[in-house]
């Protein structure tokens, strides 16, 4: 990065009301931004654009940045905006074609390692979850964002996330539990 | 980057644990797209006219995008006269309760200021109206989506532009066209409007309103003359003043950001 705005250190938590960079919140943030997109549905050959047309979002908008929230759960919900647009576009696109493209093939399972199998699994069972509870659940659990602000950002009632956090917790782990005591027993 | 941090553990087993940082290292972007994007991102127009100025090859949207950023900025300050917004947070309860021991772990980048400002949710509808115009002014070329952006950050100045109206309103593209000089010089009038007040001196800020609604009787930046008008009439005194124009101001435009800030101008007085 050697635009004019990149700075070295990367956003802190102790650093008061200063103003952040667009490369600052790059740098620190893209990664984030690009698994968010993921997990609200933006395919991965979209990702790169898609990324690109958040940061585009959050170059105009990071004056307006208060710090009411963290910058993660902002970032959150331009990344939301975007990608509900990209899905609206892509909808709009689909409708379009008279030939669907072939689905990509997936990697023959003999050749995954057991890591891949595990986030495999994980993955089908948050695919098995109504899409509010599967955002509560990877905000949370995958992202650190505060229930609180998840909370608000997805309109729901702060006792019924956290609820809803601890059931989708041990629903996961009796899953793998199960899975553990016996391959391809339970999914969601 | 960011680590992985589980707010609390309860109800998660080791193994869900396991199996949740298994998933994230897949999902993690790698290192030549994070670096391929970003060079994309530093030669978007939008961003080269932030970083670079807007000198005359930039074009007519690069100045448009300057002076409505500072009209931007200005509404935003006149957003932020009365004061600081409570915090979103609130303590929990309940349910909530059992959980709100862990809860400040595992925090990224976050700016610890506490001021006036719009949740999440406004913003994302907010991305998503933008990115709609733009996506739908020229959906396939890249380059020229930031130009397109830049009109939609044009439009972004709080209010609603297309409800203003009347013969003298002009459009974020009008501006662009050629109007970008006298935007200007409304941004230049309200920014003094708004330092006389910030300064404790409401009939200054009255007066500079004055030039501005003689000079700018239909201009872009009417409504945020209209609630900074507000808060220095209640500041200089005029409460019953401040409130009729509070009131009409809301009557008007009881969506827009800044009505939240005109509803709490006189208060106290």
């Amino acid at each position: 990065m050697s635009a004019a705005t990149t700075v070295d250190a990367p956003p802190r938590a102790d650093e008061g009301e200063r103003v952040l960079s667009l490369a600052e919140v790059y740098r620190a943030q893209v990664g984030f931004v690009w698994r968010v997109l993921r997990r609200l549905g933006v395919a991965d050959a979209a990702l790169e654009d898609v990324v690109h047309d958040v940061f585009l979002v959050v170059h105009r908008r990071l004056g307006e940045f208060d710090g009411r929230a963290a910058l993660t759960t902002w970032l959150f919900g331009i990344a939301r905006g975007v990608a509900s647009n990209h899905r609206r576009g892509v909808a709009r696109a689909q409708r379009k074609l008279s030939v669907a493209p072939p689905p990509g093939g997936a990697p023959d399972p003999e050749q995954r390692t057991e890591q891949q199998q595990l986030a495999a699994f994980v993955r089908g069972f948050l695919a098995g979850l109504d899409e509010d509870r599967r955002l509560l659940f990877e905000l949370a659990e995958l992202e650190g964002l505060k229930v609180p602000e998840i909370a608000e950002t997805l309109g729901m009632n702060l006792n019924t996330a956290y609820a809803r956090l601890r059931a989708v917790r041990e629903q996961l782990s009796r899953a793998l539990a199960d899975r553990e005591a016996g391959p391809r027993r339970s999914m969601p | 980057m960011n680590e992985v941090r589980n707010i609390h553990d309860e109800g998660l087993s080791p193994a869900a644990r396991a199996a949740l940082a298994a998933l994230r290292a897949e999902d993690e972007m790698p290192d030549a797209t994070r670096e391929r994007v970003w060079a994309r991102i530093e030669r978007a127009p939008a961003v080269l006219d932030m970083s670079q100025g807007t000198g005359s090859s930039r074009g007519r949207w690069g100045g448009a995008a300057i002076v409505l950023a500072l009209a931007a900025g200005l509404a935003l300050a006149v957003v932020e006269l009365g004061g600081r917004a409570p915090a979103i947070a609130q303590a929990p309860r309940g349910e909530a309760a059992r959980y709100d021991g862990g809860a400040a772990a595992g925090r990224s980048a976050r700016v610890e200021a506490a001021g006036p400002g719009r949740t999440a949710t406004r913003v994302e509808a907010e991305a998503a109206v933008l990115e709609d115009r733009s996506s739908s002014a020229v959906p396939e070329d890249r380059s020229a989506r930031g130009v397109a952006g830049a009109g939609a950050a044009a439009e972004a100045v709080p209010g609603d532009r297309s409800a203003r109206g009347g013969a003298g309103a002009r459009g974020a593209a009008e501006a662009g066209a050629g109007d970008s000089s006298s935007l200007a010089a409304e941004a230049a009038l309200l920014q003094r409007a708004q330092t006389a007040l910030a300064a404790g001196d409401p009939g200054a800020a009255l007066a500079r309103l004055g030039e501005h609604a003689r000079g700018f009787k239909g201009g872009v930046l009417a409504r945020e003359r209209d609630a900074l008008r507000v808060t220095a009439l209640c500041a200089a005194g005029r409460v019953s003043e401040g409130r009729a124009e509070a009131a009409a101001f809301l009557a008007a435009h009881a969506g827009s950001l800044l009505a939240e800030r005109v509803r709490g101008a006189c208060e106290g007085r």
